[in-house]
């Protein structure tokens, strides 16, 4: 039934897949032409990683554009099931497009990425963090709202983002924003850094896994409270 | 013990404005139930109950003796939809969607379906949005009609679809009944389709069911008596299901001819009332439920 | 006779589909009914009565006037119903109709205020909170407030349920009868026919099948039902269409009182046919079981107007 339910969600949104596939695949050499010797493997791989989860997104919302939600909620599949299919596809989708991602890195003539960084497991290991924890963040709101919920994120998202750069403008430097962003990426350099130690690699496996199941155990407990 | 395709018991579901209250019916194998009621009854909200598209805040709903939450997945494989809402992907053609619904049913038959979509003259390969009304309700009825469903669930199936097609469809309805003991839950507006196949008739009308009869009993037990306001006082009681005063006179529905001719007397005219007359009277002044 | 609308030899070809021959009359105080299969022409004949499309050939006269001269002032004395409209959803009901008077000259403010009480449509309602039912009475409410002479709708009781659809019918009856107006509606619903239609125009790929009062329909249009041993090349042809069984064969007859006399004294049932019916198996016809509309069988109802 899982594999069903992803091939349901795939075959129908093939065109969808594609196109926006490309296009992520053109902004990540562009991206790559623009940052220039600017552009660190780590800045690389979280930004790609990051942006790597709305392609199965952009295909789970399909459903929710049409009302399809019906349809396959009526199908013989538990709602439980459907869930976890999402949840497999997003997070599946989301890396292939990431080997896409690196694959690119190496590729693009004009990319001053370090390949032997950008493909060490510490990379990929943060690649996969990052997408997992962004699934586990997006995929309870796309379940339960549909595209509006993401939509709706997106813009309050944004809207914080303004609010915070205005205030850090009006404030100068050391502000709440710009102490966050520097939190942020102190964080991500010390997991980067964590990610080459095996045993915390192992524990670290364990969060993530445990951060899914809860999550997909959440958008469960909503999706089955959805009336279609 | 009779084998009942589908029992419905006590179910309760609310929205703001709107309330499903103790909804009980049952419909045995091999049998064709017609539900009808004014439009914002209920009836695609029992039937979305039906299929757990919603979820019920009390009740229970057998189908084949499974409940309907606790063998979610294999209820539904038995069981072919037909909505009232559009709930296919609108760019998608009827081959993408025959592709990816296949797999989840056990008895898709490729051949049924081939018959099925050159009979009704579908175009396989036209994306869905680019299909009349009718095309589109035919698209979803080929997709319930090719799994070997043991329960047809169909909201308002003929909609937009002429005369010759609906009298067709019944047509095959019946034949899936008699010959291989199909059971069809049938929602419409159209009366006229369930006076000519149905076996039951269940009203629902502001959430409640108001009755679930025998067709049969139905169009020979119950009457329209015609003439004043004498008659209408003369009916007073519970067999008395509706009242309607027009221009030409008073329309009295009983659900008993022969208790109404005896109270109004040997010269009483009482004449056999169609479907759509019972739904129309008894959505309006002075109907009560049975 | 004075027609409120005329018809004759109407022609008009679409890629993949023709409307030919199409002729019938409506005269002033009657309720005239339309149907066919989908995809028929109904839809195509009621646009070119509207002249939001020009015949090839053929004459169409409404309210006296040419429509091919005279579209927009017939226009303006049509009342035009085409499904629950789904425009402008976000418009009050009496914002709406503010919009629709400015196309209407003889627009009566207090009457559609009066009838929008009657149809139980709150003035200050959005159309997007209004059922499919109430839109549908909105848009009749619309046609009846510019003092129209003619109503025309577009299959208006799709999707409705019976008590609504029983409701639009009884306002129908109310409206002509004055004498001088009248309405031409289509439908698929034919029970809806048999109860307030006063004549009954029948076409069926593109062509005219008949255009009578239903009382003719009734008395010429009929079923006969016999063993199949009965059936030979003769009264084929005589039928408009034959559904065969195993054993059996159901027929429809434009002509009941020939077939009477045909079969007169063999084992056949001759009953009237309901309007369903006579779609249905004429529906057969088609698929050459049978004469057409143009070939064979007597055809007294043809493209007349009632004698």
């Amino acid at each position: 039934m899982l594999r069903n339910l992803i091939h349901l969600d795939l075959f129908l949104g093939r065109t969808v897949l594609a196109l926006n596939g490309l296009l992520f695949t053109f902004w990540f050499a562009f991206f790559l032409w623009m940052g220039g010797a600017d552009v660190s493997v780590g800045a690389y791989i979280v930004l790609t990683s990051v942006m790597v989860v709305f392609l199965p997104v952009s295909v789970i919302i399909r459903e929710g554009k049409f009302n399809a939600a019906a349809l396959t909620c009526s199908l013989p599949v538990t709602r439980r099931e459907i869930v976890r299919a999402r949840y497999g596809l997003a997070i599946g989708l989301g890396s292939c497009l990431m080997v896409v991602a690196i694959a690119v890195g190496l590729l693009c003539p004009w990319s001053h990425l370090a390949a032997p960084k950008l493909v060490a497991p510490r990379a990929l290991l943060l690649a996969l963090t990052m997408i997992v924890l962004e699934v586990a963040l997006l995929l309870p709101f796309l379940l339960r709202f549909g595209w509006i919920g993401i939509v709706a994120l997106l813009i309050a998202l944004q809207v914080l983002g303004i609010v915070a750069l205005t205030l850090s403008r009006l404030l100068g430097h050391s502000t709440p924003f710009g102490l966050g962003i520097k939190a942020l990426a102190n964080t991500l350099r010390w997991l980067y850094a964590k990610l080459g130690d095996p045993i915390f690699v192992a524990v670290w496996a364990a969060v993530l896994l445990l951060v899914t199941v809860a999550s997909c155990a959440l958008s469960t407990w909503l999706y089955e409270r959805r009336s279609m | 013990m009779t084998d009942y395709a589908l029992e419905v018991t006590g179910l309760r579901k609310s929205y703001k404005g709107f309330a499903l209250r103790d909804v009980s019916f049952q419909l045995p194998r091999g049998y064709i139930m017609g539900l009808i009621g004014p439009n914002g009854a209920g009836k695609t909200t029992v039937i979305k109950l039906i299929m757990n598209l919603v979820r019920r805040q009390a009740g229970e709903v057998r189908v084949f003796g499974l409940d309907n939450r606790a063998a979610e997945s294999e209820v539904r494989s038995r069981i072919g939809f037909v909505y009232d809402f559009p709930c296919f992907h609108q760019d998608a053609t009827l081959d993408d969607h025959k592709r990816v619904i296949a797999p989840f049913y056990p008895r898709w038959s490729e051949e049924t379906f081939a018959r099925l979509v050159r009979e009704f003259e579908l175009p396989p390969a036209k994306k869905f949005k680019a299909l009349s009304h009718g095309m589109q309700t035919k698209f979803a009825l080929v997709l319930a009609l090719s799994h070997d469903a043991d329960l047809l669930v169909l909201d308002e199936p003929t909609s937009g679809l002429d005369p010759v097609f609906r009298r067709e469809l019944l047509q095959r309805l019946s034949a899936l009944l008699q010959d291989e003991g199909k059971s069809v839950l049938f929602s419409t507006h159209i009366t006229t389709d369930l006076e000519r196949v149905a076996d039951f008739i269940t009203f629902i009308r502001n959430g409640e069911i108001v009755f679930s009869l025998p067709k049969d009993q139905l169009l020979e037990t119950w009457g329209i008596v015609r003439g004043d306001e004498r008659a209408v006082a003369a009916l007073d009681g519970g067999t008395r299901k509706g009242v309607r005063r027009g221009p030409y006179g008073v329309e009295v529905l009983t659900s008993d001819v022969d208790e109404a001719r005896r109270r109004c007397g040997p010269g009483v005219v009482v004449d056999r009332p169609s479907l759509e007359d019972i739904m129309v009277l008894m959505t309006g002044e002075e109907s009560r439920a049975a | 006779m004075d027609s409120i609308l005329e018809v004759r030899g109407l022609e008009k070809s679409y890629e993949g589909f023709t409307l030919r021959g199409v002729s019938f009359s409506l005269p002033r105080g009657y309720i005239m009914g339309l149907i066919g299969p989908n995809g028929a022409g109904k839809t195509t004949t009621i646009r070119l009565i509207l002249g939001l499309a020009r015949p090839d050939r053929g004459e169409i006269r409404a309210l006296g006037l040419d429509a091919s001269t005279g579209g927009a002032a017939i226009r303006s004395r049509i009342g035009f119903v085409h499904e629950a409209p789904s425009f402008y959803l976000h418009l009050t009901v009496a914002g709406l109709a503010s919009i629709v008077a400015r196309f209407y000259p003889r627009w009566d403010a207090g009457l559609f205020r009066r009838l929008a009480w009657e149809f139980q449509l709150p003035p200050g309602k959005r159309v997007y909170a209004l059922s499919r039912g109430m839109r549908t009475k909105l848009a009749l409410a619309l046609a009846l407030s510019h003092d129209a002479e003619l109503l025309v709708l577009d299959e208006p009781t799709s999707g409705l349920d019976p008590v609504f659809r029983r409701e639009l019918l009884e306002r129908l009856s109310a409206y002509i009868q004055d004498g001088n107006r009248s309405v031409l509606f289509s439908t698929q619903i034919t029970s809806d026919l048999e109860r307030v239609a006063d004549y009954i125009t029948f076409i069926q790929d593109g062509q005219l099948v008949f255009s009578a009062t239903r009382d003719e329909v009734k008395d010429r249009w009929g079923l006969v039902k016999g063993g199949l041993e009965l059936l030979d090349e003769r009264h084929r042809r005589f039928f408009r269409g034959i559904e065969t069984s195993a054993f059996s064969f159901t027929a429809v007859t434009d002509d009941v009182e020939a077939a009477r006399r045909r079969f007169s004294g063999r084992d056949v049932v001759i009953e009237q046919a309901s309007l369903e019916d006579v779609m249905f198996y004429l529906s057969k016809a088609r698929a050459g079981t049978g004469p057409t509309a143009e070939e064979g069988g007597s055809s007294p109802l043809g493209t007349g107007r009632d004698s």
